[in-house]
């Protein structure tokens, strides 16, 4: 893999368990009710896309500012042929209500992380009992394709614009690569 | 029912904003429920309530609460897509500290992800609980909605 597509890897710590090349895990996350789970190592097979993760549905950051992002790059996305995601740790029933209220609704796949397994299994867990009630996840986002991890951009740097930018990039090279 | 309402922090609207449940003295209705925008509290649950918000206000009772389990965002977004505004006020258990102390707790981790509270219905009057409807499964919809309730007061 050429060397361009590892720099955003130094944005974050070794607290997280996962790097570019792994494949997404083996652990289900939940569309819209408790009784439809969705394994993450199925969400991108064959596909490619952005998966993001947000601190919780209806938090002011997460709803005003967040999602609005994707949401305004949902079409240049689609034109990539990306499938754009969100995780947040918060039941399926909630997810499904901020998805219908911030408009992501059939644009943005949202998935519920309940037990925070996903988050816990990526090291991306953070404890916000006092504000929150539980543990909740890191800001993160992961461009994948057919399930592997191609790129990770953790906090401050994880808006939409970014990601969007990283892919952009990655298309340059590619497209350098075939020109050799 | 006789007990006094224990002296707990919920949360309205966000986590700093908090509110002592004991600190409602007047004729006050308090139901819980085990999650917001899950099916049957917002779509017959909690609009039960706001929906007899002047019957239950021509019986003298002078605050609806709704305790959940969730946390302040979550219920401040609920408040505002049922239309509860003005009528029921929605309060964050965030760390399920009111509903344990009134051992109402629900183990929902396999549907939700973790522990909420079981639904029911009171009604408390100077501090102490006068009625207390607990749905005998902790989840269904008998004796703790707003119109079977009504009949107990």
């Amino acid at each position: 893999m050429p060397k361009r597509i590892i720099e955003p890897l130094r944005a974050y710590s070794s607290k997280h368990k996962f790097k570019v090349g792994d494949a997404l895990p083996n652990v289900n996350l939940y569309e819209n009710s408790p009784n439809n789970p969705v394994s993450a190592s199925e969400l991108y097979k064959g596909k490619k896309g952005v998966l993001f993760a947000v601190v919780g549905a209806f938090t002011p950051g997460c709803t005003n500012t967040h999602i609005p992002d994707y949401l305004s790059l949902y079409d240049k996305f689609k034109e990539e042929g990306y499938m754009i995601s969100c995780v947040a740790v918060n039941d399926p029933f909630v997810m499904a209500a901020w998805a219908k209220s911030t408009g992501a609704e059939g644009k943005i796949r949202m998935l519920a992380d309940p037990c925070g397994e996903f988050t816990k299994t990526l090291g991306m867990d953070i404890d916000c009992t006092k504000l929150l009630g539980g543990v909740r996840s890191h800001k993160y986002s992961l461009v994948v394709e057919d399930s592997i991890i191609q790129s990770i951009n953790v906090d401050p740097e994880s808006t939409g614009l970014q990601c969007l930018l990283c892919i952009q990039n990655m298309r340059v090279v590619d497209k350098a690569d075939v020109k050799r | 029912v006789g007990d006094k309402l224990p002296s707990v922090d919920l949360y309205e609207g966000t986590p700093n904003d908090k509110v002592n449940i004991s600190s409602f003295t007047e004729k006050t209705i308090i139901f819980g429920v085990p999650g917001a925008f899950t099916p049957g509290c917002s779509k017959t649950h909690a609009p039960g309530f706001i929906a007899n918000f002047d019957t239950l206000k021509a019986k003298g009772v002078k605050h609806i609460v709704c305790v959940s389990v969730n946390d302040p965002f979550v219920m401040a977004a609920w408040c505002e897509n049922l239309k509860g505004e003005g009528k029921v006020r929605f309060l964050a258990d965030i760390h399920t500290e009111f509903t344990k102390a009134i051992g109402l707790e629900l183990d929902a981790t396999p549907f939700l992800g973790n522990v909420r509270s079981k639904r029911y219905c009171m009604l408390v009057e100077d501090g102490t609980v006068k009625v207390l409807s607990v749905e005998p499964d902790g989840t269904g919809l008998s004796c703790s909605k707003a119109d079977d309730f009504l009949k107990l007061i």
